[in-house]
């Protein structure tokens, strides 16, 4: 039944748009109004007191439900919007906190150490003269991730001294930060967790041949599984440390353990190993918690 | 009393550890670009050329804030530690973001100028004709300010909006302010302010500045903006009053040259006394087959106490 609970779909400046026209299907269903918008549209308007978003003149912090899928690219905006969002009663699956720590690859690792969830030896460095003091913590091969990087297209795989050294002059030139990650070695697929409340999807994915990534964007295949007993405890642990709802944490084995290798800020719903699965979920979780919200305001 | 301080040059750190050792206290100072993070299971390092650093009862961290992806890491480990430091987690992030920073003072109700920022020309161009003028008009690359000018009218404002050429992330219109500039070093309670006088609409840097008492009312704002933004130790600019700059680095030696009292003297004492705060609060505490709970309930205990 439709209800008049709102929800706003906040979307990077490039939201994939197959993605989005399945949500706001599925929203449609379960929200009595449903507006998806684009970070880049919106006018962030503070004064003494007072800070709003808003969206030809309608006031964006009213909405019931709020999901920002944004990205490390909408950093400018994302991190005022977030902030804004996070001053209302709205109900948001992800925080601000979140949004800056998981488009952080180290970041992501040392918040999760703190909870023991099990991940790979990182480490975090500006200047490239001290770079061996890094690699003396992972050793070759390692995984070098610029703290831009996303959908596995700023990561290098690096096998010596020689190699390190020429991409470490290129990054300097840019001003990056610069992330380590020691390199295993798993089979050629990893899993990935949709941890969606209190329910997780669990997805099997295989890399392209040839490629190390298991990233579907790169041309991998995916296919559902039953998540075991540990990979549920560490992908909603991940989750909880996180402080978010909904996300994407994607694990590998190693040493017969499951580990967590990145978590997803704005995860991609397989649609085409999948369908809607997810979105479905995903939509589902958002109405719910409406609900919620808009009961705790009618008591 | 151990305190460190982290600084991207020795010129920055050297007059605040040579006034901490003055006071007696054991400080170090840390290149930032020693600095490696180590995340292990179970565990985050902060090591300085491949050795593990020592814990100190408080830290002073003064860089620009780009350097945010790393101190942010950093803060947390600290902060973890349990340890003073000069910024709470999340400062670096706001500092770097000016639409950020701005919806942030906003909230905690701190007099700002009021803004308009939006990812989109259009949007803006769509509003030109419906705000008000004099503004200051400027355009984002990334989390980065470009260029910053005052525009008088609409046209002005498409006129700046077309001149650029390069792919942008934002765009912020911000009521101007036509007046002096108060630049202000946020030491803990303690506020040195130094005016800089506008001439021919022009506001000069800060070494062109002179000192100037802050009223009790634009002493409160400066410490507040600061605190709101997560520092204790911070550069805030006010204009008429108001809000319009915070950054997490102080230019001590301009502002040494100016005030009649050493700046790094005054952090110093600060720090001190936070340090001892903290020493007190993170003491190993004594304990004995639980021994210390049955004195804690006797005279004695309220002695030692």
């Amino acid at each position: 039944m439709t209800s008049q609970k709102s929800l706003l779909i906040i979307g990077s400046k490039t939201y994939k748009e197959s993605t989005i026209n399945s949500m706001l299907e599925e929203a449609k269903q379960k929200f009595g109004k449903v507006l998806f918008v684009t970070i880049d549209k919106i006018q962030i308007q503070t004064s003494q007191g007072r800070a709003g978003l808003f969206y030809k003149g309608k006031n964006l912090l009213e909405y019931d439900a709020i999901y920002p899928r944004i990205s490390s690219r909408d950093f400018l905006l994302g991190e005022a919007v977030m902030k804004a969002i996070q001053s209302t009663n709205a109900y948001c699956p992800v925080t601000l906190e979140s949004y800056q720590v998981t488009n952080h690859k180290f970041f992501t690792s040392q918040k999760l150490s703190t909870k023991s969830i099990p991940g790979v030896t990182s480490t975090l460095f500006i200047s490239p003269r001290y770079a061996d003091y890094a690699i003396d913590e992972t050793g070759y091969p390692f995984v070098m991730k610029l703290i831009s990087g996303f959908a596995g297209k700023g990561v290098v795989l690096i096998n010596s001294k020689e190699q390190m050294e020429s991409i470490l002059d290129a990054v300097h030139l840019f001003e990056e930060f610069i992330s380590t990650q020691k390199f295993i070695k798993g089979k050629d697929s990893d899993v990935r967790c949709y941890v969606i409340g209190d329910y997780v999807v669990a997805v099997k994915r295989k890399c392209k041949k040839g490629d190390w990534r298991a990233n579907i964007s790169r041309g991998g295949s995916a296919h559902l599984i039953n998540p075991t007993p540990e990979m549920l405890s560490i992908a909603k642990g991940a989750a909880k440390t996180l402080g978010m709802d909904m996300c994407a944490v994607d694990l590998m084995e190693y040493k017969n353990k499951w580990v967590v290798i990145e978590v997803n800020f704005m995860p991609g719903p397989f649609k085409k190993y999948l369908g809607t699965t997810v979105i479905h979920e995903w939509i589902r979780l958002l109405a719910e918690k409406a609900d919620a919200k808009k009961g705790k305001e009618s008591e | 009393m151990d305190i460190l301080v982290i600084a991207e040059k020795k010129g920055v750190a050297n007059p605040i550890v040579a006034a901490l050792k003055e006071k007696g206290a054991h400080a170090q100072y840390l290149r930032v670009s020693k600095i490696t993070l180590v995340s292990k299971q179970k565990e985050t390092l902060i090591k300085s050329l491949g050795e593990k650093i020592p814990y100190y009862d408080a830290v002073i961290i003064q860089v620009r804030a780009t350097l945010a992806p790393f101190i942010e890491p950093l803060l947390e480990e600290l902060h973890d530690q349990e340890c003073y430091v000069s910024a709470k987690k999340g400062a670096y992030y706001n500092a770097m973001n000016e639409p950020y920073q701005f919806v942030t003072l906003a909230l905690e109700d701190i007099p700002t100028p009021k803004t308009l920022t939006s990812g989109s020309a259009k949007n803006i161009e769509k509003v030109s004709t419906r705000i008000s003028y004099p503004l200051i008009a400027k355009y984002f690359v990334g989390r980065k300010a470009q260029q910053e000018i005052v525009v008088e009218t609409s046209t002005e404002l498409n006129h700046f909006i077309k001149s650029i050429r390069t792919e942008t992330d934002g765009f912020m219109l911000r009521e101007y302010i036509p007046g002096d500039a108060i630049s202000c070093a946020v030491i803990g309670k303690k506020v040195f302010a130094v005016k800089r006088k506008q001439k021919d609409e022009i506001v000069p840097e800060l070494s062109a500045g002179e000192t100037y008492k802050l009223s009790e009312e634009d002493h409160k704002t400066a410490i507040s903006a600061a605190h709101a933004c997560g520092f204790d130790i911070a550069r805030v600019d006010l204009a008429k009053g108001r809000v319009v700059k915070i950054e997490p680095m102080i230019p001590w030696a301009e502002f040494d040259r100016i005030s009649s009292e050493s700046l790094e003297e005054t952090a110093a004492s600060f720090l001190i006394e936070k340090a001892k705060t903290n020493r007190h609060k993170n003491k190993p505490k004594f304990s004995f087959f639980g021994l210390e709970k049955l004195i804690e309930k006797t005279a004695l205990g309220g002695r030692l106490k």
